[in-house]
């Protein structure tokens, strides 16, 4: 086990390297600078602020200092949002993103779920169909055509949440269920296929036979086994709800780091872009990594190694 | 057995993650909402004076700090600021501020004449520069000291001989001057709080302004909260006790939170909106100081393009067979009007030049003698550059079937996003590209200087020695009605090299609500939050509707 650990973390390590290089020279790559604004500055004036940032320095150079200023955990200050660090612009992100992500899947899980057991329990029913013609409609509707709708519906004609912004838990209702709405129509979907299996099984007849309840059947016996595909879906799933935000959160203006991704990529702001890149490179890792680590519980087949 | 147990208790961490960050999420907490709220369009860049040059910074700027003069909300005129009056010698060259004995910084202590001295030596030394520091660098040997020529900055032209008097001498005579002392980049800062936490002096618990109002709270990309500075010298004549900006980069989101009342002030528009709200008496729509156009690259990389588009009446045929009043009607549908000159309408005293109309007929004539005397048979293809939006890329389209219905020119469309469309510029790989430019200051240098020889925002090879003469001369020129009758001449003369042509005057595209008063329209779209006031009875009766 602990091995284990030490080995992903060692390709870990690894991966963030290799990510880090591809990012900076495709950074660098792209036209234009992190000094380019609607105004020029003449070009003495220039040369000196380049100067300041060790952006005259040759390609190997800067990316050496970028190198070894990542390694120490120093990301340096934003280029754009000049007042900050780009640690100081993660943290006060972070938990943005996180809030907006966790009700998303909160609300992902509670709505697919449920509608995935009705539909299984009312197979082939109108119940069944219509579930899942809305199951479809979600996973095929991209999350900013829902947002469009649910403004329109929720903020003009029938003023119940606010448009946009960041403050209460009312700003987080419609764009958490914007963004969680393909993956409840996934798990939804998941669901009733998990759970239609299991309910063929003889021990749910066995516990019918039994004579309990169907609803202790369902809580009980079937939803155990039914529910392991979105158990595996999780990772995969988390991963995209976070990389998910970034529309979301420009139409509701979420102060969190999907904006700064998208951002920080237009202005050429190479040090919190990069930023950026590490931490959500680390936390699609992390999550992938306990997926693994789950999965070895849950199946008794998977060996850790 | 273990494992069950193990696998309970991911089960069970997971469900009190999900807990813990449910809680989380909901527990924030809502500020009370501010008296006046306004969306400014971007995160900004700094409230370090040394560090802005954009106009959504100068939004936040005006709040917080005071420069010498403020602009009159409606005619831009100079006022008094920390300033409460100055003197200008008889040569135009020697300007002396005196500062208000009642001025204050938020924490108590007199705005002096060494304060200015200090925040204006700090924007001109290259450590590194200022990105705007060439405003002052018509000041006595200030392009010296900040291009690191000079090391003493005793010998620059700005001098505080006590605390009241603040002189700057200047190389010739500068006519705009009290434009600029109302500018943001040229606003203080307080030494103080400066030099002792040089990496935090901007955070709200640091912070120490001289303007109208204090800094509350700032959060990244969500909004910043001013309240009122009860030590601001007028103190007594500032409404407003809280203002909340709004970063919001969606043009639609913001105009959503307007509609819904989350916000009174709106700084820009969703293009496609144009013609519903060009019918609400909300929507502000008046002249501005600035000029929609297209550059003309000289210095094209291909040397077909280069000796076609290098023709003048090529350039001239270009200009003549747009027809920009259709644009304006039926594009851009803001109340714009089609440009005949680079520098905008509406400058005092300025009687500028102004091109012919339309005229496809003309156009035509032009440009089949140009292609005769270049030996071409056909026109070469031609691209148009423009960064990425849906109002520059209808206006690129009109642009492209009107060339190619009146002059037959095969044009491709090519849209980039801003860094790679500056680039572009900057290293002039382009044919033709869409330009702006806003006025900094009410003069017409500010629209006519960029096209110097080698300016850094030129970016068309555009080189005369006659046009840059020509600015130098009126940057010499002491009588204020010769001076614009040389600009007049410069700005003949670049038009009639025909490296820019204009398409339209920009217009504002605010959205204020109606219980805002003190809010008036002027030329620079320039708006001072110490003059604004909510009127709260007309706001609880719009509510009560």
């Amino acid at each position: 086990m602990w091995m284990f650990l030490a080995k992903r973390f060692a390709w870990m390590i690894l991966t963030l390297w290799i990510v880090f290089t591809i990012s900076f020279f495709l950074m660098r790559a792209i036209p234009g600078g992190p000094l380019d604004r609607d105004r020029n500055p003449p070009p003495e004036i220039k040369k000196l602020i380049e100067k300041h940032f060790d952006l005259d320095k040759p390609l190997y150079q800067q990316y050496l200092i970028q190198l070894g200023n990542v390694v120490t955990g120093d990301f340096g200050p934003s280029f754009k949002l000049a007042d900050y660090t780009v640690s100081e612009v993660l943290l006060e992100g972070l938990p943005k993103s996180f809030a907006l992500g966790v009700l998303a899947l909160i609300l992902a899980l509670a709505l697919g779920i449920t509608a995935g057991m009705v539909s299984a329990v009312e197979r082939g029913g109108w119940l069944d169909r219509s579930m899942m013609v809305l199951a479809t409609i979600g996973i095929a509707l991209p999350n900013f055509v829902i947002a469009g709708f649910m403004i329109l519906l929720f903020v003009i004609v029938f003023p119940i949440f606010p448009a946009a912004g960041w403050g209460g838990v009312d700003f987080l209702v419609l764009p958490a269920f914007c963004l969680g709405a393909p993956f409840a129509a996934y798990i939804a979907r998941l669901t009733r296929t998990g759970m239609l299996d299991v309910l063929t099984q003889d021990y749910i007849r066995t516990a019918q036979a039994k004579g309990l309840s169907s609803f202790k059947i369902l809580t009980g016996h079937a939803m155990k086994g039914g529910l392991l595909p979105v158990v595996s879906f999780l990772g995969p799933g988390i991963a995209g709800i976070m990389t998910g935000s970034l529309v979301i959160e420009k139409i509701f203006a979420i102060p969190g780091i999907g904006t700064h991704f998208v951002q920080s990529a237009l202005n050429r702001d190479y040090t919190l872009s990069m930023g950026c890149v590490m931490v959500f490179t680390t936390l699609v890792y992390v999550m992938n990594l306990l997926v693994d680590l789950a999965y070895t519980l849950l199946d008794p087949r998977v060996e850790l190694e | 057995m273990k494992r069950d147990r193990i696998r309970n208790m991911i089960a069970l961490g997971f469900v009190a993650v999900l807990f813990v960050g449910g809680i989380f999420a909901i527990s924030g907490a809502t500020l009370p909402q501010a008296d006046f709220s306004f969306v400014n369009p971007t995160e900004i860049e700094s409230i370090d004076p040394k560090k802005v040059s954009g106009v959504p910074e100068g939004r936040v700027l005006r709040l917080v700090l005071e420069g010498l003069t403020v602009a009159d909300p409606k005619t831009l005129e100079p006022l008094p600021g920390m300033a409460e009056s100055w003197d200008i010698s008889e040569d135009g060259r020697t300007y002396t501020f005196h500062i208000r004995d009642d001025a204050r910084w938020s924490d108590g202590s007199r705005v002096t004449a060494h304060d200015f001295y200090y925040s204006w030596k700090r924007f001109l030394t290259p450590d590194p520069p200022a990105k705007y520091s060439n405003l002052l660098w018509q000041v006595v040997n200030g392009k010296a000291y900040n291009t690191l020529k000079l090391k003493d900055f005793s010998k620059v032209g700005i001098k505080a001989p006590n605390d009241r008097d603040f002189v700057v001498q200047f190389e010739h005579p500068v006519a705009y001057f009290l434009d600029l002392t109302s500018f943001y980049p040229l606003f203080p800062v307080h030494k103080q709080t400066v030099e002792r936490h040089p990496q935090d002096w901007y955070k709200p618990e640091y912070f120490v302004g001289n303007g109208p109002f204090l800094l509350a709270v700032r959060s990244i990309r969500d909004r910043l909260r001013v309240v009122k500075n009860p030590n601001y010298w007028d103190a007594k004549n500032v409404k407003l006790q809280t203002i909340d900006v709004l970063a919001v980069e969606d043009r639609v989101t913001a105009l959503n939170l307007y509609l819904t009342g989350t916000v009174d002030w709106i700084t820009d528009i969703p293009i496609h909106v144009v013609t519903d709200l060009k019918e609400r008496p909300d929507f502000q729509h008046e002249q501005y100081l600035g000029n929609y156009f297209y550059r003309i690259n000289l210095e094209n990389p291909d040397e077909t393009k280069r000796k076609f588009l290098g023709d003048v009446r090529v350039r001239k045929a270009l200009y003549f067979a747009l027809n920009r009043k259709q644009i304006c009607k039926q594009v851009t549908k803001a109340g714009e009007v089609p440009a005949r000159s680079i520098v905008p309408p509406g400058l005092p005293g300025y009687e500028g030049p102004k091109l012919p109309d339309y005229d496809p007929k003309k156009a035509k004539e032009l440009f089949d003698a140009a292609l005769a005397d270049l030996g071409m048979s056909k026109p070469p293809p031609l691209t148009i550059l423009y960064n990425t939006s849906d109002a520059h890329r209808d206006i690129a389209e009109v642009l492209q079937s009107q060339w190619r219905k009146a002059l037959g020119i095969e044009i491709r469309l090519d849209n980039q996003e801003w860094g790679s469309y500056m680039a572009a510029m900057e290293t002039r790989q382009y044919d033709i590209a869409r330009g702006g430019w806003i006025g900094d200051y009410s003069d017409p240098n500010t629209f006519l200087d960029l096209w110097r020889t080698g300016d850094g925002n030129n970016h068309t090879g555009y080189s005369d020695k006659e046009y840059d003469d020509l600015i130098g001369a009126a940057g010499a020129e002491k009588d204020p009605a010769k001076r614009l009758k040389i600009l007049a001449k410069a700005e003949q003369r670049v038009l009639d090299a025909m490296i820019v042509l204009p398409i339209y005057y920009y217009v504002t595209k605010n959205m204020i609500r109606p219980w805002v008063k003190g809010w008036y329209h002027n030329n620079q779209d320039m708006h001072y939050p110490k003059f604004i006031w909510v009127d709260k009875h007309l706001r609880a009766l719009s509510a009560k509707d």
